[in-house]
């Protein structure tokens, strides 16, 4: 696995340039909680490299530390040791603000339950990315439109996420995580609360971003759905216990 | 019963357990209801609790009343001849008294000392139903013309002056330097009718004078069977037929109304003060309620599990309400502490401003009223939540997780409202004390303020002749103008232009329309000696000032101000004009022999027409002024040296600086705006907690959503932006609700704001300004820790 060489200074308000390579670097990243009875290790000594274009899946039993990871590589976790470089950038020496900017301009999420807004109708959901990302209200009303097209939504934009079925909030979700364009989507378990057939379409849906460029990394309980992408790393107590892939 | 002693004893659980919200509550129900009670103890004492005598509610006040001849809002008595009218032909009465206020001079082996007395007819105190302590009440015998001087003693005088010796009745004491006999000292704290110490028979003092001079009081005791109604039938009937007899009582009749001596205070203080402390009182409900609001929404499953297990909807109702109430009866138990407080200090503030017969205490009445605040308090805030949170959706209650938003547009309300009525108290105590420092600030054109003043009251029989009042003036002006330290020495009384009727109150000027002269007319003239305008440093503009050549028996002169005279005259010479006095043709014409600066109150200039003191001969009441080269208060002991020398019976009252006497005459209108003041101020301290409530619990439920939003690039400022524009519209809607009550209230309370406009803008502006920026502080607080939200928790909370 190669590394890059942390730069020298870093300011405190942008992001130094980019420097081209992998997506996401890692070395010796870890978490630990200070508890009365000691110290309790999330994740230990986790490094890696992912690729910009990779589908990759983590797996592993609950309280592995699938998820914290994923928070992590979302810029949502800052406590945590080691390096981690994100299009080169050194997330680890990165003030909070310059994170959330990185976050803001690269990353979509999708989450298991969701999170769409109960008070929001569909269209409002999608222009939610939109509106902090200093998108004119013009543009913005064109992309989610589009958006609305593309996922077959058109009819459904002045709903209410109660209204619909857990496959389309689900479908919704994806929808948002993609509509600034972000280079990585992280999903936590995206297809947890669906059944079968709604989760296959929400995969299907991965696969197709994927093969259009977005990288996606996903927390998932299913081999089923870790067969879409092209990796697998499999967590334990912490530690990245395997790595596989090629797979599907 | 069992179940009610449950409830009581959950209620008391529940509340130890909320420790926070019950600290609050209880802080908040206490200086709410504690500000009615104290609010209603002195409107009790003041106007609705019966005075200090038997069968109080059977004496009435009887008075004249004129539509035309009285300014609104004027009281007056009655003459002497309408005194006797009514004494010999009211049958509704068994007695009738007259008396007057006055203030006299006693002397004797002790310093000259000015008492507040007054003078009662034979009949007063036993138609009051009040014996004498000591020695016996005055008898037809004592008051009638050309009797021998007799003097009664309150208790207070009696015991201070003459030590409690019981050997002063029967002994002479010199008052108004005539010997009177003492023949009785009436109970403790008897000071009929309000401030008096010391009585002296009616008929040898106020005999006489004419039927306009209405400056008598007159009390009388209902005979047995007749009600006041009645009893104001008769007078108007008497009143009617005077009018035919007596060109001067024309225009005027007379009522009997239920005695209450005076109005301690104006109606429509008691209706401002009472309203604001109801104001109060409704924010403080309004914010428990938004708290019984939210603490319902987070007792919504235990109510649905109460429900679920068979509960009915009453007894849930009960069960919370039993809660609302023991918060407030305790409230109000902590507010009546407070109410004693408050009103031990009103006490000693205003212990020489209260009538004797005001008793300012937490009596029975108070505290049933304490008691039934309390309670219709608990109901008020109480209910709404109860109702609300008895309402539950069992099914969906006990399915929804804990993070499912439920927007509150109750509690948003209650916050307008709580900042709509916030934003009313603070315009009215913000336009009262704007109208307070107009009416504090002094006159521009005159350098007064430290100028030493005491007044001298020529109340001493030998004093009747004018010319000796004068004189003696004059002999302690002179040795005063050469003491050391003293740079000026004058003196000034005032000359009454008119009665009280709009029409009399007028001068008349030689060569000038009679409307442009009532348009400038003052209401007094000022008698002043020949140094007054030095002293003042008011610059003499033409002609000259008054000399030791214009005394009484000269030409009548007079000095104006330069703006009457310019007005009057349209910008021609003065000099030698005539004006009278007022509007009576048997007036003498005064000759206009100077003009002087003009004096700018409030940005008006103030008319003012000077006679020399010397050509005066109402004069009982006559105030020095002495410019001194130093402290003017040390000139003190040198002034009551120099008095003394000249009249040793003659005492100097209210000696102070003009600044001193200028704060303690606007005093109570600053400790009254200084009130309404607080009462806004904890309003606004309600408010704010009210708003940072809804916000914060608005921020609380919509936790997950900011955890979605950071997740999906919320910056902290996109989270306090959205936070706080929930906050910020409720208080826009509070504030242009508040701003549309203050116009409409401060209309009605126009009377209160001494002639200031009831739409201030810049106040109003002003407190919109610090309403805001207090609001936004209760904003800012919850909307910044939420924009501190940890997304993960956030989401994983779910």
């Amino acid at each position: 696995m190669a590394f890059f060489t942390k730069p020298a200074t870093v300011s405190r308000d942008a992001p130094p340039a980019p420097i081209v390579g992998p997506l996401i670097a890692m070395r010796n990243i870890e978490k630990v909680f200070e508890t009365p009875a000691g110290r309790t290790y999330v994740l230990r000594r986790i490094s890696g490299e992912i690729q910009p274009g990779e589908f990759v899946s983590i797996m592993g039993p609950s309280g592995a530390g699938k998820s914290t990871l994923l928070a992590i590589l979302g810029m949502l976790d800052s406590a945590w040791n080691g390096e981690f470089f994100f299009l080169g950038h050194p997330v680890h020496a990165m003030s909070h603000k310059q994170r959330v900017g990185l976050n803001k301009e690269h990353i979509g999420f999708v989450f298991q339950q969701y999170h769409l807004i109960d008070d929001l109708t569909v269209a409002e959901n999608l222009d939610i990315p939109l509106s902090y990302r200093n998108v004119k209200r013009s543009e913005r009303e064109a992309i989610v439109a589009d958006t609305l097209d593309k996922f077959g939504m058109v009819g459904k934009k002045d709903l209410y996420p109660r209204q619909l079925s857990g496959g389309q909030q689900q479908l919704v979700g994806v929808a948002r995580a993609v509509i600034a364009k972000p280079k990585l989507i992280l999903a936590d378990e995206p297809t947890g609360n669906l059944h079968s057939s709604q989760g296959r379409e929400i995969m299907e849906l991965f696969k197709k971003l994927n093969s259009e460029g977005t990288t996606i990394i996903q927390v998932t309980h299913s081999e089923e759905n870790a067969k879409f992408g092209h990796r697998i790393i499999e967590l334990k107590d912490g530690w990245i216990t395997g790595s596989e892939g090629p797979v599907g | 019963m069992d179940a009610l002693v449950s409830d009581i004893r959950f209620a008391f659980r529940s509340l130890a357990k909320s420790r926070t919200f019950t600290i609050v509550a209880l802080l908040s129900l206490a200086l709410g209801i504690g500000a009615n009670v104290t609010v209603f103890s002195l409107v009790n004492a003041l106007a609705f609790k019966a005075l200090p005598f038997p069968e109080a509610d059977r004496l009435v006040d009887l008075h004249e009343f004129s539509a035309t001849k009285l300014c609104s809002g004027c009281g007056v008595g009655t003459s002497y001849p309408g005194f006797v009218d009514w004494r010999d032909n009211a049958r509704s009465f068994s007695q009738i008294g007259a008396y007057i206020e006055r203030p006299f001079n006693i002397s004797g082996a002790e310093n000259a000392e000015r008492i507040g007395g007054a003078l009662v007819s034979a009949e007063t105190f036993p138609l009051l139903g009040v014996q004498p302590l000591l020695g016996r009440s005055f008898t037809r015998d004592d008051d009638r013309a050309g009797a021998a001087p007799v003097v009664m003693l309150g208790e207070a005088l009696f015991a201070r002056r003459y030590g409690g010796d019981r050997r002063i009745i029967g002994q002479t004491i010199r008052v108004n330097g005539v010997p009177h006999t003492v023949i009785g000292v009436m109970p403790p704290r008897f000071r009929f009718p309000e401030f008096a110490d010391l009585w002296v028979p009616f008929e040898p003092n106020a005999a006489g004078g004419t039927r306009e001079e209405r400056d008598f009081g007159v009390v009388a005791r209902l005979k047995p069977a007749v009600s006041v109604a009645m009893a104001n039938e008769e007078m108007r009937v008497i009143a009617k037929s005077l009018a035919e007899r007596f060109p001067e009582q024309k225009e005027w009749t007379a009522e009997a109304t239920t005695f209450r001596i005076s109005e301690a205070l104006p109606g429509s203080l008691y209706a401002a003060l009472l309203g604001a402390v109801g104001f109060v009182l409704l924010i403080v409900c309004a914010n428990l309620a938004g708290l019984l609001l939210a603490r319902g929404a987070g007792r919504q499953r235990e109510i649905a599990i109460r429900l679920a297990l068979g509960a009915t909807r009453r007894r849930i109702v009960r069960h919370l309400l039993t809660e609302s109430i023991i918060l407030s009866v305790a409230g109000g138990a902590l507010g009546l502490l407070l109410t004693s407080w408050a009103i031990e200090i009103i006490r000693r503030l205003a212990a020489d401003r209260v009538p004797y017969y005001v008793t300012l205490d937490v009596d029975r009445t108070t505290l049933v009223f304490a008691l039934g605040v309390s309670i219709v308090t608990g109901l008020l805030f109480g209910l709404l939540p109860a109702l609300r949170a008895s309402t539950p959706d069992v099914h969906t209650t006990l399915k929804e997780s804990s993070t499912t938003i439920k927007k509150s547009v109750t509690r948003g309300m209650l916050v307008i409202g709580e900042l709509a009525l916030a934003m009313i108290l603070l315009a009215g105590a913000g336009v009262l004390m704007r109208s307070v420092v107009r009416i504090a600030t002094p006159e521009r054109g005159h350098d007064q303020l430290d100028l030493l003043t005491g007044d001298l009251e020529f109340l001493d029989a030998r004093y009747a002749d004018s010319t000796i009042a004068q004189h003696t003036v004059a002999t302690i002006l002179e040795r005063l103008q050469n003491a050391p330290g003293v740079v000026n020495a004058s003196a000034h009384s005032f000359q009454f232009i008119a009665g009280f009727g709009r029409a009399d109150r007028s001068i008349r000027a030689e060569g000038a329309d009679s409307s442009v002269a009532r348009s400038v007319s003052p209401r007094f003239a000022f008698g002043v000696t020949p140094g007054y305008f030095a002293t003042e440093k008011l610059p003499l503009r033409a002609g000259r000032a008054f000399n030791a050549q214009d005394r009484l028996g000269s030409q009548p002169v007079a000095i104006v101000n330069q703006r009457m005279a310019d007005v009057l005259w349209r910008g021609q010479s003065p000099l030698g004009r005539r004006i009278k006095l007022g509007s009576a043709d048997s007036l003498p014409w005064v000759t206009i022999v100077g003009t002087v600066g003009d004096i700018t109150s409030r940005d008006t200039v103030t008319h003012y027409a000077y006679v020399p003191f010397a050509q005066t001969t109402h004069n009982q009441n006559v105030t020095l002024l002495l410019r001194s080269d130093g402290d003017p208060l040390s000139l003190v002991p040198t002034v009551r040296a120099v008095v003394r020398s000249v009249d040793e019976d003659l005492p100097i009252l209210r000696l102070q600086t003009v600044r001193q006497q200028r704060r303690s005459d606007y005093a109570p209108y600053q400790l009254y705006a200084m009130t309404m003041g607080s009462f806004a101020a904890f309003a606004i301290l309600l408010a704010a907690i009210g708003l940072y409530g809804v916000v914060a619990y608005n921020a609380a439920q919509r936790t997950r959503e900011i955890g979605v939003r950071i997740a999906l690039g919320a910056e902290a400022k996109d989270v306090i932006a959205m936070i706080a524009g929930q906050g910020g519209r409720l208080v826009l809607l509070g504030i242009l609700l508040g701003t549309g009550g203050s116009m409409l209230l401060l209309r009605v309370l126009r009377a209160m704001l001494f002639g200031a406009s009831p739409i201030d803008l810049p106040v109003f502006a002003a407190v919109a300004v610090v309403l805001s920026l207090t609001a936004a502080l209760a904003i800012w607080l919850p909307a910044r820790r939420a924009s501190l939200i940890d997304p993960l928790e956030a989401l994983r909370a779910d």
